[in-house]
């Protein structure tokens, strides 16, 4: 979790957020998505002819509720409409933040992290993309080939390694590609440049090819 | 509030408890006409817990402490295993109504002449284990503790105090009320008030009291029975939500289109 840690090892510690330029492609990429997400109508609108001229038949139905709603098959069985969606619940948010500013005038007092009374945090302590994801990795275990190797609790400078990697991988492709290397390295002789092997290829070549013709 | 947290900290509570308003909105608990109800149907309603879901893992993580990226993490995994279940549970009904909509499910459900869906039943199992995960009861998590190892909801919410910590649990009792409004209105969609009949709207008021009072007495009684679970039991319990999920489908697709 890049996200909020902070840095576990010294070398990361110089570490810099990436700056506004570097940032702006992928922001306009989620801006992208936000946008794609709230206007979906106008979207699919535009891309109507593509579906017309591939299937030869537009969506037709979903796109005559207008441009608030979009409704698959008819507003009856299903219809979403994504602007009035984020609109209630920005009124949502406002109202109850403008609630909560009525009823309780306090200020918020800023402390250490409470934590379960829990005192010392070091970086350690703090997940990692590998910890968030483990218990997933644990529950879908049988399916994945999954090589471990597991610190000592007591260990002050604890080593985690896993490797992860599809069973499919290993029963179904591996084998395939180990047999094409031995049949090409069976094969490989052929190409070392001999002219007297060519020849002898061409006139097997050919000699097949007129029995071919006779028969 | 803990001093090296960013806005979302703040911030969270809020979009968390609007999601749960907008998704409270939604539901046909007691008329069905409801003035939000086309911006939405049940699979927007599913994504809309799951914004308000990562939302409240962010701001678990954001204070930085062990326990919080801890229950983030466990959230996410229960979460992402229960999610598939509930889409299921709420194909079915879609299938045998022919809409995703939940007033057109409950219009339907509720007026039509009874009939026996045997699917429905399935449904009904799988949705209870649904809801007790989502809703951090207690086989798979326990909303009253606050042992280290074993909390899950809680262990996200160490860090609120005050009015926040208000918020995100009046958020967790609206999401509860929100699954029970679900399960009602997808499994006993009786007395529900069409839409513009105003005199009808106290006797439906009473029935879902009645209904909801059941529920409640229905889920304490669940709960005092069992026992909670270890987080990798988790899997098995929602699989088996997923599993009676499919299983309903599949007798629903043996039954032949609905009559």
């Amino acid at each position: 979790m890049v996200f909020l840690g902070r840095p576990r090892e010294p070398g990361l510690v110089q570490a810099r957020d990436a700056g506004p330029w570097e940032r702006w492609s992928l922001a306009a990429l989620a801006a992208a998505c936000v946008l794609l997400g709230l206007l979906p109508v106008p979207v699919l609108r535009a891309l109507e002819p593509v579906a017309a001229l591939l299937v030869g038949e537009g969506i037709g139905a979903p796109l005559e509720g207008g441009w608030l709603f979009l409704a698959p098959v008819s507003a009856q069985r299903a219809s979403y409409s994504p602007l009035l969606f984020l609109a209630v619940i920005a009124a949502a948010i406002a109202g109850a933040w403008l609630l909560v500013r009525h009823a309780w005038r306090g200020c918020t007092r800023l402390a250490d992290p409470w934590d379960c009374g829990f005192p010392a945090q070091t970086a350690r302590m703090q997940d990692s993309a590998e910890g968030f994801g483990q218990p997933v990795k644990q529950i879908f275990e049988p399916f994945f080939r999954i090589e471990r190797e597991v610190p000592d609790p007591f260990d002050e400078a604890p080593r985690y390694a896993a490797r992860t990697s599809d069973r499919l991988w290993h029963w179904l492709y591996l084998p395939v590609a180990a047999a094409v290397a031995r049949l090409s390295s069976l094969l490989a002789p052929l190409q070392h440049g001999r002219m007297h092997l060519y020849l002898v290829y061409s006139f097997a070549t050919l000699l097949f090819l007129l029995l071919v013709i006779r028969a | 509030m803990a001093r090296d947290a960013s806005f979302l900290l703040r911030f969270a509570p809020y979009c968390v408890f609007g999601c749960m308003v907008l998704a409270a909105s939604i539901v046909p608990m007691v008329a069905t006409g409801l003035p939000f109800a086309p911006a939405a149907d049940v699979i927007a309603l599913v994504g809309l817990l799951a914004t308000a879901r990562v939302f409240m893992a962010l701001a678990a993580m954001d204070a930085g402490t062990a326990f919080g990226s801890m229950g983030a993490r466990r959230e996410m995994l229960v979460a992402g295993l229960a999610e598939p279940a509930l889409l299921m549970v709420f194909f079915m009904p879609s299938l045998i109504v022919g809409s995703t909509s939940l007033t057109t499910i409950v219009e339907t459900l509720a007026y039509q002449p009874f009939a026996l869906h045997p699917s429905l039943a399935f449904a009904a199992v799988a949705f209870v284990m649904v809801l007790l995960a989502e809703n951090a009861r207690i086989p798979v998590d326990n909303p009253a503790t606050h042992l280290e190892l074993t909390m899950i909801h809680e262990a996200m919410l160490l860090e609120y105090s005050g009015r926040y910590l208000a918020l995100m649990e009046w958020a967790h009792a609206l999401k509860l009320m929100v699954y029970a409004g679900i399960g009602i209105a997808l499994f006993a969609p009786w007395g529900v008030s069409p839409a513009g009949r105003w005199d009808l709207v106290p006797a439906a008021l009473a029935a879902l009291a009645a209904k909801l009072f059941i529920g409640g007495l229905a889920l304490a009684i669940l709960e005092t029975v069992s026992a909670k679970m270890r987080i990798f039991r988790a899997p098995e319990f929602l699989g088996m939500a997923f599993l009676l999920a499919v299983l309903g489908m599949l007798i629903l697709l043996l039954q032949g289109p609905p009559r």
